[in-house]
């Protein structure tokens, strides 16, 4: 009888359990979990944290998780799979791509960057300045504010007799490799000697300094009169009022401010030529209006993914994060100076190499 | 005859026991693993160079001596391995006679109750994050450095080599080294402190019985019986500056590839170097930028375990000789 009564017991023991688990999972949605990692760029970042909370999926629960490592983190640990999203504000290099060939580089906004200075007394003014003064002044031949190279471009403005201090990212960085990209195809001994990349050959010039991070330049360069250096657009707010920034010099041989408008020409201008892997830089740009200085961001994935349910929230995610109605549109954007890609790009590139991401079977 | 139990926790605590040892063993080896195509790259040029070129690792990579490297790409730690030794050297210069100055004013000169408070304080400081002390040097340290001292030191001081200008800004050889002592102060004070309160009281006593001042009970009987411990403060404080990453990377200009001309110029350490220089190696497909700084970081590794155990066995042989001498308590 004893025997009975126990398996009586635990047989009601065992329906309750499986009850509550089923009124756990069953209601009210039957979503299954998915995490989608991310891991990279100091400037993809606040975006991307706005985005994780903002984010669902009609299908899934999807958890986006955010680390702000830098730009070459987030592709190793993209490549190594410990992150399933690797943020960048670069491509991978050719021999990246062919040492690791399951490798996605999907193109999501795009970003700019100023050439900024702090002058006393000409913060409020723009000067013009062009990528061989700028290679001048980072190389110690152009040492002074007043030189001639840099007065010729700059006619009625009197400009101090004062040391400049370039200021360049010590730490590895998107910047740096946006900003290199465009003095290597602006000037040839920069092109020669210098080359462009996250972290570069820099020329010896004693007064040079380095900073970490965007907010570490915007700092050093309060501090310091005459210095200048390159800082993202992300930190418009950061800047504005305390340093001034300059008008550069484009391939068209016209100065041009930057703006959303004057970057958005840069990109188009790159529409047609833009190759099927999106691996293209878009710095020094044709047309008359064009801003100089400009990249796509980019999602670094894995071709592969590791099961059926990430594969395709990772689809969903990317497909969100470049609709203009989703992750793209200027609620989300504007607050970070961030540029969202033209339509073309989207059904062009992004979509396409989206498109090729798979699963594991 | 031992129970079945104590063998079995014989056996575990000897293998736990152990654990230091291997660490250390596995550290060291991955380190020379790791280092291997960069000792073959760079030679002896990563020593006597100063040029830390990370090549361009857009372009192809190119075949040197059998070894895939980036495009003009050349490693050398001259700036950094004397940026490490110069600002922990001149933070130790500093901060050696503040520190014996404080213990030996508070062990002499003040009663014990303010004593122990005024020591309590200065090891709160050694638990301050460092990060904190390069925002302040940022902060309040540099402003001050570039706007006023630096220009006076560079006007009345710049007949000694080194010490003229030009002056670029506030971060530089002489900031980190101020930051830097700051930080070793507390832990150079607190030992110090240890020691002297330690040291024997019937030789304080009779010393003054005998009619020595409180000073000359300092200058003669502590300093001179205490120099193997100020010799191991010392050394313990030149060990913390020399691993030191965020304050000097907050404060030093991380300058790359020129070598400071005076003791205002920017200047890079090793420690602060293999922190920014990390990320961008991962963009290099050959390597070779991770495996120059694994060397790097084994050069590093080398050079703090020598001045530790420089330190270790100078203290070691210093306590016993005293305790044969009957000094030590």
């Amino acid at each position: 009888m004893k025997k009975i009564w126990f398996a009586a017991i635990g047989i009601v023991i065992i329906l309750i359990a499986a009850g509550i688990f089923i009124a756990m999972s069953g209601t009210p949605q039957q979503k299954k979990s998915v995490v989608l990692s991310e891991s990279g760029s100091t400037l993809l970042y606040p975006v991307f944290n706005v985005w994780a909370k903002n984010y669902t999926d009609p299908n899934y629960n999807v958890t986006i998780t955010t680390q702000s490592t830098g730009s070459g983190t987030g592709i190793s640990s993209a490549i190594k799979g410990t992150v399933i999203i690797g943020a960048s504000d670069t491509y991978m290099s050719d021999s990246l791509m062919v040492s690791n060939p399951g490798m996605l580089n999907i193109p999501i906004l795009i970003s700019s960057q100023y050439i900024a200075y702090n002058i006393p007394g000409l913060n409020d003014k723009h000067l013009v300045l062009s990528g061989p003064v700028i290679a001048g002044i980072y190389n110690n031949t152009i040492q002074y504010w007043d030189d001639q190279k840099i007065a010729s471009l700059n006619p009625g403005i009197s400009l101090p007799h004062e040391r400049i201090i370039p200021v360049y990212r010590s730490d590895g960085s998107g910047d740096t490799a946006m900003f290199t990209s465009f003095l290597s195809k602006s000037c040839q001994w920069w092109n020669k000697t210098v080359g462009f990349g996250t972290n570069v050959n820099w020329p010896s010039n004693p007064a040079a300094h380095g900073a970490t991070g965007n907010a570490g330049i915007i700092s050093f360069m309060e501090a310091n009169p005459y210095t200048i250096s390159y800082i993202a657009m992300t930190y418009t707010n950061q800047i504005s009022g305390k340093l001034g920034y300059a008008a550069l010099i484009n391939r068209a041989g016209i100065a041009v401010l930057p703006s959303t408008q004057t970057v958005m020409n840069a990109a188009s201008q790159y529409l047609n030529v833009i190759p099927p892997d999106g691996r293209i830089s878009i710095t020094f740009a044709p047309g008359n209006n064009s801003y100089p200085i400009a990249t796509f961001e980019y999602l670094i994935v894995k071709k592969v993914q590791p099961d059926k349910d990430t594969a395709i929230a990772l689809k969903n995610f990317i497909k969100w994060v470049v609709d203009p109605n989703g992750g793209s549109s200027p609620k989300y954007l504007n607050q970070f100076y961030l540029i969202p890609l033209p339509s073309s790009v989207v059904n062009g590139v992004t979509l396409p190499l989206v498109e090729q991401i798979t699963y594991a079977s | 005859m031992p129970r079945r139990e104590e063998k079995i926790f014989k056996f575990f605590t000897f293998l736990i026991s152990l654990a230091p040892v291997v660490l250390v063993v596995l550290l060291f080896s991955f380190l020379l693993y790791y280092s291997i195509p960069s000792i073959r790259y760079n030679g002896l040029r990563f020593f006597t160079t100063y040029y830390w070129y990370p090549g361009q690792v857009y372009l192809p990579p190119v075949n040197v001596n059998g070894i895939l490297v980036p495009y003009g790409s050349s490693f050398g730690i001259l700036l950094f391995l004397f940026g490490t030794l110069i600002t922990s050297l001149l933070a130790l210069l500093i901060a050696f006679p503040i520190s014996i100055i404080i213990s030996l004013i508070v062990n002499l000169y003040i009663n014990d109750k303010l004593r122990k408070i005024i020591i309590s304080l200065i090891e709160l400081f050694a638990a301050i994050p460092s990060v904190v002390y390069g925002l302040w040097g940022i902060v309040y340290l540099e402003p001050i450095l570039s706007n006023y001292i630096e220009p006076l030191m560079s006007k009345y001081l710049g007949f000694i080599p080194f010490f003229s200008g030009p002056i670029y800004s506030g971060a530089g050889i002489l900031a980190s080294s101020l930051v830097l002592s700051l930080m070793i102060l507390p832990i150079m004070t607190s030992v110090l402190n240890g020691s002297i309160s330690n040291f024997s009281t019937p030789v304080k006593e009779g010393a003054i019985a005998l009619g020595a001042t409180r000073y000359e009970v300092g200058r003669m009987i502590i300093l001179r019986g205490l120099k193997i411990q100020i010799f191991g403060a010392s050394m313990l404080g030149l060990g913390r500056a020399l691993g030191e990453t965020m304050a000097v990377l907050m404060v030093s200009g991380s300058a790359f590839n020129i070598m400071p001309s005076n003791i205002y110029s920017p200047i890079n350490t090793m420690a602060a170097a293999l922190a920014t220089l990390l990320d961008s190696a991962f963009m290099d497909s050959t390597g070779m930028n991770l495996y120059a700084l694994s060397e790097l970081g084994l050069v590093l590794v080398l050079i703090t375990l020598i001045a530790s155990i420089i330190g270790r066995l100078i203290v070691g042989i210093g306590i016993i000789r005293g305790y044969t001498r009957g000094e030590e308590l």
